[in-house]
């Protein structure tokens, strides 16, 4: 590594000669160049991709790189020059769209899927959609948004030209001079308007599509998203570890001098935090860019999920830096000589980095046009659909209206507008954009963009928001925005006198437009704010609250706020029950489509399926979905539908009964909706019931099979007691051998009565716990021996080979002696009553665990098949003679085995095949020491 | 069915998120961590700390809510197939 060193060391003058003094413009003009070409191929690569099929964008990460086109030039350097006046002052505008974000799930998916279902391209449209598609709305929210955005997008070609400016004169740190006085063909912003313009030309308006989307587009600014990230992370880490020791020493510095460390309080962020919040909330929801990339170019709604917290990451990422770079050029350039809006590239330059200050530039480069291409071509769509088309169409002696393909007129235009946005946008920074700082400008167009806000929200939740009343919100909203931010700033920049602002219009105090009826005390933003959205919620509120809706407002509002129980049903069209005269269907028809349409629907229906409509014979089901969705065409999906269920049912209706049956049918929907819920809950219940019932059968069945078993071992023991106590009693001559041994006989079923009513009254007792357990530490292998010699005759009656392995040295364990003697028996016994005679073997195994005590019965009988295994610890369960199908015993062993374990917090099962013996395995935990 | 409840949950706790988050980064809690350039860890204000490390929590929290419920689409993505979709449209 050395030696490479020294290498490099020894090349620089030459190989890398301008790392040291110089960054020729020529450099930087192709390096922008090849940044440029770069995005012009991504875009092309994704379109070529989407054209074939295999999506580029289909994936939630570049989704939420694209929503980070947020992130401008105004973020890139602004964001530092705000940090540097107002510390802690520019997080508001991030933690706003943050906060909307985790609203996203509910607010975001909501317009997502309203603009999927009704095709909608840009907000303008969103809005006017929902108000009764009124042009009117359409136009007016266009005319605001190209009024609010041409500012933003001046601003970015302003940042442009001001960080080519400041980079060219490397490695000389200056005040950037006015690029606006620069010469009109040397002015860096003209071309990038035009590459700009050409980019958004080529891949904004492809083609007119239903979907609107723009694939390529989209992962160019997903590309710019991660280039501006790296860039100014870079220069953030530049700042914090290569110039400052790391954040503690960067902050320690800036500590020291006591203008900065009033940075480091809450109070230079100013009163603006909470009304900041407030707007970038909206701002991010109602910026025409954010709707195009959010909700227009979304392609899949599942997308959101992973966005929800991606891009918030994102902004989080990008900010992180900020107050270290503020601080870090606030200390080096201690003067105030350097702009704070340019230290991301002026600390880069003072260190003499110029690589990395040409990186910082092409992030904000990259920022910049990100936002111009993007913003540019939700403009165009807006300009295209909303403003020139309606009014095209009414100037009837163009005869739009007939023409069949409009489409190659709606690119035109749409490139039009694009020329003419970015046109109007480098005119506006060459002759008023340099009135303000960055921010500023921003901010007010965050502030018009704001003024969507309360009809957008509004009228996704609430249906009683009406056209008129949306009109006059957004009508006054902009009209004080363009009172107390707009005006203002054409007063700052000399096109209006001054005193307009320190004396107000005509010297009346009261209307100074930075503080409008005396409200003073707030930032000016923050003023407008407070103004703007008490004039537009007022009015859009009180308008809609006496005014009447008109037919469509209705069903748009409905279709709108309930557009998750439309789509809903939407799915579910079978075919139509019910009978309607044709000539009915037709009449029906004709009041939407006219005669001349429904008599092309009708006809076109009886060509396809080859017959001749009877008009008074009934319509079949399919010639009525037919019409319907021909009608859905023309009155949307919903209200076709309703149109037609009114017209089966044989009544013509008014569109104003029509409106209440779709708010019946709504209802009627939530009803059945609901009545579906409950049916599914009760099928679930009655399920569970059944399973229950056959359960509870199973056990009765146990139960009687288990009395049956027990009174026949109760009766054959009884049986021979009593006929050999008879013959005792009949025949008091018999010999005394003989007597002893009836009386034997007598004894030995008594005993096994006895026994067998212990086994019944011990299990009773175990299963209700009133067992008395007399617990102590016992000696399990004493316990085998015990139970193993107990049993020792009966294994020798039916010559079965026992054999014992106890494990040496085994601990303890806490139980009952007794009844563990009983578990060894009732164990044994199961064995042998299941060994073959003469062959029979059984195996006691006792092993040692690390838990506790393993003792396993093994027998080589018949086995226990599988579906046995899970019962046969079961009371009442008894596995039975496969010859006889009898049960073998009383089926109680096993269950009062399971019940001692248990009880001793051991557990016990059974392994077997059937065929080759079963092994009945216990493992009891030692005592615990 | 399930899932549509799930969903309302995530819709929900996400709700509760949005509201952590207006509590957090409201001033006059913001207040409390304000001490200036006097207060600081490891030479960060602790102003800077408290507002960066909120904002990442509350991400943190988000990515959690919503991380879930793609994990439980993809477990349930067989079963989904078989219910007719407008039974998990609704909200």
């Amino acid at each position: 590594m050395p030696e490479q060193r020294v290498k490099l060391d020894r090349l620089s003058p030459r190989t890398i000669w301008w790392i040291d003094d110089m960054l020729p413009g020529w450099l930087i003009v192709v390096a922008s160049f090849g940044y440029v070409s770069l995005l012009f191929a991504i875009a092309y690569y994704g379109d070529r991709r989407a054209d074939r099929g295999r999506s580029l964008v289909a994936s939630p990460y570049i989704y939420a790189l694209s929503i980070a086109v947020y992130c401008t030039a105004w973020t890139f350097y602004g964001s530092v020059g705000r940090a540097a006046s107002s510390g802690v002052g520019f997080l508001p505008i991030y933690l706003g769209p943050t906060l909307t974000f985790a609203l996203g799930w509910i607010v975001l998916r909501k317009m997502i899927r309203i603009s999927k279902v009704h095709h909608i391209t840009s907000i303008a449209d969103f809005i006017s959609s929902r108000y009764g598609k009124s042009h009117l709305l359409g136009g007016l929210v266009t005319i605001i948004a190209v009024v609010g955005i041409m500012p933003y997008i001046s601003l970015q070609l302003k940042a442009v030209s001001a960080s080519f400016i400041v980079l060219l004169h490397y490695p000389e740190v200056t005040i950037p001079g006015s690029p606006a006085r620069m010469p009109l063909f040397g002015d860096t912003a003209l071309w990038v308007a035009v590459l700009m313009a050409v980019f958004s030309i080529l891949f904004g308006t492809r083609h007119i599509d239903a979907t609107e989307h723009h694939e390529g587009l989209v992962a160019a600014i997903a590309f710019e998203s991660v280039v501006k990230l790296i860039a100014f992370i870079s220069v953030g880490l530049f700042v914090s570890f290569g110039v400052f020791d790391g954040f503690g020493d960067l902050f320690g510095q800036a500590a020291a001098v006591p203008e900065l460390a009033r940075l480091m309080t809450m109070d230079a962020a100013g009163t603006d935090w909470v009304p900041l919040t407030l707007l970038a909330m909206m701002a991010i929801m109602c910026l025409p860019r954010q709707f195009q990339v959010t909700v227009v170019e979304n392609v899949d709604e599942s997308h959101l999920n992973k966005a929800i917290w991606l891009f918030p990451l994102y902004l989080l990422l990008i900010n992180l830096f900020v107050l270290p770079i503020a601080f870090g050029g606030l200390l080096r350039f201690p003067d105030g000589g350097v702009d704070a809006d340019t230290f991301v590239l002026a600390l880069p330059m003072a260190e003499q980095r110029p690589g990395l200050a040409l990186f910082a530039f092409i992030g904000g480069l990259s920022a910049a046009t990100g936002m111009v291409i993007v913003a540019t071509v939700a403009l165009s769509t807006m300009i295209c659909n909303d403003l020139a088309m309606p009014a095209l169409l009414r100037f009837a002696w163009l005869h739009l209206a007939e023409h069949k393909d409009l489409s190659g007129l709606l690119l035109g235009i749409r490139r039009a507008a694009i020329g003419f946005i970015l046109l109007f946008g480098y005119l506006y920074f060459r002759l008023i954009g340099e009135s303000y700082a960055l921010v500023s400008i921003g901010l007010v167009s965050f502030a018009a963009a704001a003024q969507f806000a309360p009809a957008i929200l509004g009228g996704m939740y609430w249906k009683g928001a009406s056209r008129r009343g949306a009109v006059a919100g957004i009508s006054a909203g902009f009209l004080v925005w363009g009172y107390t931010l707009l005006l203002p700033s054409f007063a700052r920049s000399g096109w209006l006198p001054v005193t307009f602002i320190d004396n107000g219009p005509f010297g009346i105090e009261l209307l100074k437009p930075y503080a409008l009826f005396g409200l003073q005390g707030l930032g000016h933003i923050s003023h407008a704010l407070f103004w703007c959205l008490l004039a537009n919620v007022g009015a859009y509120i009180s308008v809609s609250l006496v005014d009447r809706q008109s037919i469509i407002e209705r069903i748009q509002a409905t279709l709108f706020v309930e557009v998750f129980r439309q789509t809903s049903t939407g799915a579910r069209s079978g075919l139509w029950q019910g009978t309607v005269a044709v000539t009915d269907l037709r009449g029906m028809a004709e009041r939407f489509l006219g005669r001349e349409r429904t008599d092309e629907v009708f006809g076109e229906y009886a060509r396809r399926r080859g017959l001749t409509l009877v008009s008074t014979a009934n319509a079949d089901g399919e010639l009525v979905q037919f019409v319907e969705r021909r009608l859905a065409g023309a009155i949307g999906a919903a209200s076709a539908r309703v149109m037609v269920a009114s017209t089966l049912k044989g009544e013509g209706v008014g569109l104003e009964e029509i409106m209440q049956i779709l708010d019946e049918t709504s209802q009627v929907l939530e009803y059945s909706r609901q009545l579906e819920l409950k049916s599914k809950e009760l099928e679930q219940a009655s399920s569970e019931l059944k399973a229950a019932n056959e359960r509870l059968t199973e056990l009765d069945q146990l139960k009687d099979d288990f009395l049956s078993t027990v009174t026949h071992e109760l009766r054959t023991p009884l049986t021979s007691i009593r006929s050999f106590s008879e013959i005792l009693h009949d025949t008091p001559d018999l010999d005394l051998s003989e007597r002893q041994h009836f009386l034997s006989i007598i004894i030995r079923e008594s005993e096994r009565l006895t026994r067998l009513i212990n086994q019944v009254l011990d299990l009773t007792k175990i299963e209700r716990g009133r067992m008395e357990w007399q617990m102590s530490d016992v000696d399990l292998c004493e316990v085998i021996d015990h139970a193993v010699s107990s049993l020792h005759h009966l294994f020798e009656e039916k010559s079965i080979a026992v054999d014992v392995n106890l494990a040496a040295d085994v601990p303890p364990i806490r139980g009952d002696r007794d009844q563990l003697i009983q578990l060894a028996i009732n164990l044994l016994s199961n064995a042998e009553k299941f060994c073959p005679c003469d062959t029979g073997k059984v195996t006691i195994d006792l092993e040692t665990g690390a838990t506790g005590l393993t003792v396993s019965v093994a027998d080589n009988g018949p086995g226990i098949p599988l579906q046995e295994q899970e019962h046969i610890f079961e009371k009442f369960h008894q596995a039975r003679s496969e010859n006889t199908g009898n049960p073998m015993g009383s089926g109680l062993g096993l269950a009062i085995c399971r019940g001692i374990v248990e009880h001793l917090g051991g557990r016990i099962w059974v392994q077997s095949e059937p065929g080759n013996g079963a092994t009945f395995i216990v493992n009891i935990p030692y005592a615990r020491v | 069915m399930a899932r549509m409840r799930d969903q309302n949950r995530d819709g929900e706790r996400l709700g509760a998120v949005f509201l952590l988050g207006l509590i957090l980064f409201n001033p006059l809690l913001v207040q409390i961590f304000d001490g200036g350039a006097d207060v600081a860890l490891f030479g960060v204000p602790l102003l800077y700390l408290y507002l960066f490390i909120g904002w990442a929590v509350l991400i943190g929290l988000m990515a959690v809510v919503t991380e879930r419920t793609s994990a439980h689409a993809g477990a349930t993505r067989e079963a989904r197939s078989t219910i007719p979709e407008d039974h998990l449209v609704d909200r």
